[in-house]
């Protein structure tokens, strides 16, 4: 369970920095954020797995809710909804080099993955009696 | 218990590498990028029509969504270039190939621009291309009257009549490979550019902004047909 958290938090956190630097035209224009998404996920999920497992750091449930919300409303003060629908999408697609796909087809598998990541998280932590303690 | 932290590590690199191997840029497709025919119908495999007698060219695109509500300064990149996402439509032709068939059709480049003029902070400042002017129109499944390409993408500031141009810039083309086939400023790479804003309107002095007109393209990914006509 500890890196199926540390997953979920990663990709959070990597879509929520993929669309900060994808609102910078000129970086948007020079670099491939799709790129940068990936690595910035890859390094934040060995990273935080190598933490995890090391006990160095605790990903507490409530540390998983708070970098959801930050994220979520980081992501809408800077797309709002419209371009909420496109950008996440467009950089992912970017940076898997499959241009055909469409955008809602990565948006549905995406709100899917996400969704079911935090089910799975709140489900086990509940389960566990963290609101108990 | 170490060998479950062992396994636990390797399945996490597992799964993100395979995330990052679907990276890997497909090539096998060049050869059939680079066709380019002289008369028939423009196609996917056979992306770049010339007819001299018409003194025209027609180039296979694909809308790219994205720029519907993002900004960019890029109207057509070839797929295989290194801005190949950044445009509002996706050449499949090469752009040093479309250099060519311009020329094939009789079009004069203008060659008047270079990277220093690309890199001007005030609009006052930059340079517009020069070179023979273009007729651009579009036409996709559905809509078999030429759309002017102005009408296809919107601007930020105060609209101008779009003015399109053969600047040439093979040089820099071959140089910088960005694919770059329509700018929608001056540009001092672009085989082809817009006069109507100087180089620097974007990227330095920023005061426009050019997007996708989704009220008059189709959805994203929808071929396009994009013709170069000698004005």
């Amino acid at each position: 369970m500890k890196i199926v958290k540390c997953f979920y938090n990663s990709l959070v956190l990597s879509l929520a920095i993929g669309v900060i630097l994808f609102n910078n035209v000129w970086l948007q224009m020079r670099v491939n954020i799709g790129t940068i998404f990936f690595a910035v996920f890859f390094l934040l999920l060995v990273i935080g797995s190598i933490f995890v497992i090391k006990k160095k750091i605790n990903l507490h449930y409530f540390v998983t809710i708070t970098i959801t919300i930050i994220s979520i409303l980081v992501v809408f003060m800077i797309l709002g909804f419209t371009r909420l629908q496109v950008v996440p999408a467009a950089f992912i697609r970017e940076g898997l080099h499959l241009p055909s796909l469409s955008f809602q087809l990565i948006n549905y598998t995406l709100i899917f993955i996400l969704a079911a990541l935090f089910l799975v998280i709140s489900f086990a932590d509940i389960r566990s009696g963290i609101f108990k303690k | 218990m170490k060998l479950k932290k062992v396994i636990a590590l390797a399945l996490v690199s597992v799964m993100a590498l395979s995330l990052v191997g679907c990276g890997a840029k497909k090539t096998e497709k060049k050869d059939t990028d680079k066709k380019v025919a002289t008369s028939g119908t423009v196609s996917e495999t056979t992306p770049m029509v010339v007819n001299k007698d018409k003194k025209e060219v027609q180039m296979y695109t694909t809308v790219n969504g994205t720029y519907f509500t993002e900004d960019t300064r890029h109207g057509i990149v070839y797929k295989g270039g290194s801005n190949g996402d950044k445009s509002v439509l996706k050449g499949f032709a090469d752009e040093k190939e479309f250099y060519q068939a311009l020329v094939d059709i009789g079009a004069k480049p203008g060659n008047n621009l270079t990277a220093a003029d690309m890199a001007v902070k005030n609009e006052k400042d930059g340079k517009s291309v020069e070179g023979d002017k273009l007729d651009v129109t579009c036409t996709w499944e559905g809509q078999s009257t030429p759309v002017p390409f102005a009408d296809i993408i919107t601007c930020t500031a105060k609209e101008r009549p779009l003015d399109i141009r053969f600047g040439g810039n093979l040089a820099s083309a071959k140089k910088n490979n960005t694919g770059c086939v329509l700018c929608l400023d001056s540009c001092a790479t672009g085989i082809t550019s817009n006069a109507a804003w100087p180089t620097g309107s974007t990227m330095g002095a920023n005061v426009v902004q050019f997007h996708g007109n989704k009220d008059v393209l189709p959805k994203d990914g929808t071929p396009v047909i994009v013709t170069f006509k000698l004005a």
